[in-house]
């Protein structure tokens, strides 16, 4: 929600800069997301309807810093109990628990004044003639949606609030025809839908430039039906997104008498009716909180007379009764603040998160059960990095292609509903083989690739925690020490799945139960982890170049000295990553082999052979200065 | 430093290195290895859950795979309310059962009230799945670790002090921090950890975090007036990507070499 530090110094006293201002709404929960120039930018969470306004938005300031609020300026308006001009009938009292409006007579309809205009802009709303503007202006600054019919289009002058029936025709502003589902709160004029309440107005009785007489009509109506409506239908506006969050039952005749003033300010006009129809009463609540709850909740140390002063700051009227407050929530709140809960966080929020003391949890006396498959996942991990795995972590969507090539049924398969940025059904992976398959695809500038992954597989019968092999060559023997046959499967390019995925060596895959290796890795120790220290580097979109190079160095020359020697030379040379090493006699004792894939990369553009070879040189003389031996 | 490990045997790799002829290769007998790593978000969920085992946390691990009922209603987090917008779903296309990939991993609170009596310190890594458009810093598939404490005495001082001591374990004892009000319908006061490096730079949000509503607590099968709760989630890609400095979080699931091979 955009706010505009100078339409908020109507309401209160601000005397800080907007990088303070924001500061102090972040302080109380709504986020300041972006400080551009006098405007803030914040995020309201939906639970605070009340937020959605400049008013609420006052309201929550002059609670932090303890100040009176100003009223916006109002004409005075004497609103009868029921409509003397329209003949009013709500079916749905429930839902609309009260109606309230202006009929008003106005000479032309014209723009707006500067003034407004770009009020309205500064908040990213399109300005559009002197009453909608007045709706949105209100909207935006005391948060109840306000909406303009052209009152001579009011066929019989009757309004009949109900419910639609299925398949019900209305074509809005916005020139869009929807066929309505049942259930969806309109209003019918004599013959017609002239309104989709809360949501959007119907074309047909609209304001345009001809309108004499006006109806302001201000309808307070539930918050669930409204969000059904707004999800069937697929239309959100910024009245819907109010109403979803809740609308203040109380603020209904303020709304109008501030739109009348506005309007009698920028027009000439006259206002003919104001009424006011309550259905049902506001939702009354009155919440005990005792003194107890509020110490064990927020673990410090607070006065009842504290207490009382943060409830009342924030519109709460607080009765006390020995240790307990009865908290009465005002109409503006009546959506969120439910629970003893909602109001300590009330307290909590004006107290200062910041001030909270930081205690640290007790020692604990409960007896720690270990996790089996984390601890089994941990030692399986281990257990194949120790072979030189390199684990991966694949994504859990597949193309149905992609699962017909390893002959599974779609129709044994789970899948997912469209996303956001891929229309194609997604089905969860059956089997990690196509996944990795993918990885080896990818790095087939690598080398030799030896990767694993755990994780879920899926079918619909059940989700299981899988491990995951993939190997370059034909591993089969070597794999039959640990997983049966049914368990290897060595595909070579020939394979359906590898044509597709333009796999074009053969790979050998092993998936097996997580559990299947129980047994296996008994006795691995799982060890402490801490993070590797990393200079990142982002790699480029280009295919690297990989030269690999072995050599014979003192075994206790370390492989972070080789690597540095090596990539200092030239910032093209983006990862010196030690992938082999082997002992030998021939090599002379405490000698050993270590060897690395030299990888270019460069972010402009492709590294050329020729830049390579001269770069190259260098490395060779680099490590034979310092007397490493280059094997081969 | 997590280095590679060393360990087993190879008899087939065939790799041409630069200048070596392969008959010599194949008549040694070699003792011969590849260097094998984790997967950098492994070793964060494995530093994160060592931190949380070290001060009395188990772990417990969920399906991905979750009902509407044990991933929302649950969690009151209610069918007809905007703030189910904020996790948008994958639901699986199946009309009869409302199953969908779980969007957090506070999903494991609807399993833990069967089979467990408080009080309890629970740490729960795992997958989850948000329906949203991919790109730099978002993804439909990340890592989350959440973390609950339920027990007599319990509060949001607690809170704050479990948070703060463990993002300095992190990031480092000199990061600024900060805590400040924010909205899940699972807890209430619900609080954001922000992180910031430099005094100049921005805030950044790390992790969510509250006492565990006494809904909640109730749908569990505890009693509320007896047992509280503290409850904190985070996204172990976001934190990954602020602590490497990663410019984009799609690295993760590619699995590209040159990414995996720095950590």
């Amino acid at each position: 929600m955009k706010l505009p530090i100078s339409w908020l110094k109507e309401f209160i006293n601000v005397d800080k800069t907007p990088p303070q201002i924001g500061d102090i709404f972040t302080m109380l929960g709504l986020e300041a997301e972006l400080v551009e120039g006098e405007v803030i930018d914040l995020e309201i969470t939906p639970n605070r309807g009340d937020a959605l306004s400049i008013y609420g938005l006052a309201r929550e300031y002059a609670a932090a810093t303890n100040q009176r609020l100003l009223s916006p300026e109002t004409n005075q308006v004497e609103f009868l109990n029921e409509s003397s001009l329209l003949k009013i009938i709500n079916q749905v009292p429930a839902l609309l628990t009260r109606l309230s409006g202006l009929v008003i007579s106005i000479d032309e309809i014209k723009p707006s004044s500067e003034k407004i205009q770009r009020r309205l802009q500064s908040v990213g709303i399109r300005p559009i003639n002197n009453i909608v503007d007045i709706t949105n202006y209100v909207m935006i600054e005391l948060g109840l949606p306000l909406h303009a019919f052209d009152f001579d289009q009011i066929k019989n002058s009757t309004m009949v609030f109900r419910l639609s029936h299925d398949r019900e025709l209305i074509r809005t502003i916005d020139e869009r025809t929807y066929h309505l589902p049942a259930g969806i709160i309109v209003v019918e004029d004599q013959n017609r839908l002239i309104d989709l309440v809360g949501i959007m107005g119907a074309a047909n009785s609209s304001i345009r430039p001809q309108t004499k007489r006006v109806l302001l009509h201000c309808p307070i109506i539930n918050s669930t039906i409204i969000r059904k409506t707004t999800q069937q239908l697929g239309i959100m506006t910024d009245a819907a997104y109010r109403y979803e969050r809740l609308v203040d039952w109380g603020l209904a005749q303020s709304t109008l008498k501030r739109a009348w003033y506005l309007i009698d300010k920028e027009s000439s006009a006259q206002l003919v009716e104001a009424f006011d129809h309550i259905y049902q009463p506001s939702l009354q609540r009155t919440i005990p909180v005792t003194m107890a709850e509020i110490h064990k909740t927020l673990g410090i140390q607070i006065s009842a007379d504290e207490v009382g002063d943060y409830v009342t700051r924030l519109g709460f009227t607080a009765t006390r009764k020995k240790t307990t407050s009865h908290v009465q929530v005002p109409s503006w709140r009546i959506g969120d603040v439910k629970y003893p809960a909602d109001v300590i966080e009330e307290i909590a929020r004006l107290y200062g998160y910041d001030k909270i003391p930081k205690t640290p949890l007790p020692k604990t006396k409960v007896k720690i059960q270990v996790d089996d498959s984390f601890t089994l996942k941990s030692k399986v991990s281990k257990w194949l990095v120790g072979q030189g795995f390199q684990e991966v972590l694949t994504p859990t969507f597949v193309s149905e292609q992609e699962i017909k090539l390893l002959d599974y049924k779609p129709g044994s398969q789970h899948s997912v509903q469209s996303s956001a940025d891929n229309p194609d059904t997604r089905y969860l992976r059956p089997s990690m083989v196509i996944t990795l398959a993918k990885v080896f695809v990818r790095n087939n500038w690598y080398g030799q690739l030896k990767i694993f992954e755990i994780g879920e597989t899926f079918a619909k019968k059940n989700e299981q925690t899988k491990v995951c092999i993939a190997q370059t060559g034909h591993q089969k023997k070597y794999w039959l020490q640990y997983v049966p046959q049914s368990e290897i499967q060595v595909i070579s390019s020939d394979h359906p799945l590898a044509k597709h995925l333009k796999l074009r060596t053969t790979v050998t895959f092993v998936e097996t139960d997580l559990e299947a290796l129980r047994e296996q890795v008994k006795r691995v120790e799982t060890s402490e982890s801490t993070l590797t220290k990393v200079n990142y580097r982002p790699y480029s979109r280009f295919t690297p170049v990989v030269r690999d190079i072995a050599l014979i160095v003192d075994q206790s020359t370390s492989t972070e000295e080789i690597r540095q020697t090596i990539a200092s030379i030239d910032e093209r040379i983006f990862l010196v990553d030690f992938f082999d090493e082997f002992k030998s006699d021939k090599f002379g004792p405490s000698q050993l082999s270590r060897t690395f894939h030299v990888i270019f990369d460069n972010p402009k553009s492709p590294t050329l052979e020729s830049v390579i070879d001269k770069i190259w040189q260098q490395v060779v003389k680099s490590v034979q200065e310092r007397g490493w031996v280059i094997r081969g | 430093m997590v280095d590679g490990h060393i360990g087993g045997l190879d008899f087939s790799s065939t790799r041409t290195f630069l200048s070596i002829k392969p008959v010599l290769f194949i008549k040694r007998l070699i003792f011969q290895v590849m260097i094998g790593r984790y997967h950098p978000l492994t070793q964060f969920i494995q530093t994160i859950t060592a931190y949380f085992i070290g001060i009395g946390f188990e772990v417990m691990e969920g399906p991905e795979i979750e009902t509407e009922q044990n991933n929302f209603d649950f969690l009151e987090v209610p069918a007809d309310h905007p703030v189910r917008d904020v996790q948008d779903t994958f639901w699986l296309a199946q009309p009869a059962n409302s199953l969908l990939l779980r969007t957090h991993t506070t999903a494991i609170q609807a399993h833990l009230g069967h089979n467990r009596q408080p009080p309890m310190r629970i740490i729960t890594p795992g997958r989850v799945f948000r329906n949203e458009a991919t790109d730099a810093t978002h993804q439909s598939q990340l890592y989350q670790i959440d973390g609950l404490v339920i027990d007599q005495e319990v509060s949001l001082a607690n809170l704050v002090a479990t948070l703060e001591s463990f993002l300095k374990y992190l990031f480092g004892k000199e990061v600024g921090l900060r805590f400040v009000p924010h909205h899940y319908p699972f807890v209430e006061p619900g609080m954001d950890a922000h992180i910031k490096w430099a005094p100049k730079g921005r805030w950044l949000e790390v992790l969510g975090s509250g006492m565990m509503h006494p809904e909640v607590i109730k749908n569990m099968g505890y009693d509320p007036e007896t047992w509280r709760g503290l409850a904190f989630g985070m996204g172990v890609d976001r934190l990954m990507l602020l602590y490497y400095g990663i410019d984009d979080i799609r690295h993760s699931l590619q699995n590209d070499f040159r990414f995996l091979r720095q950590f």
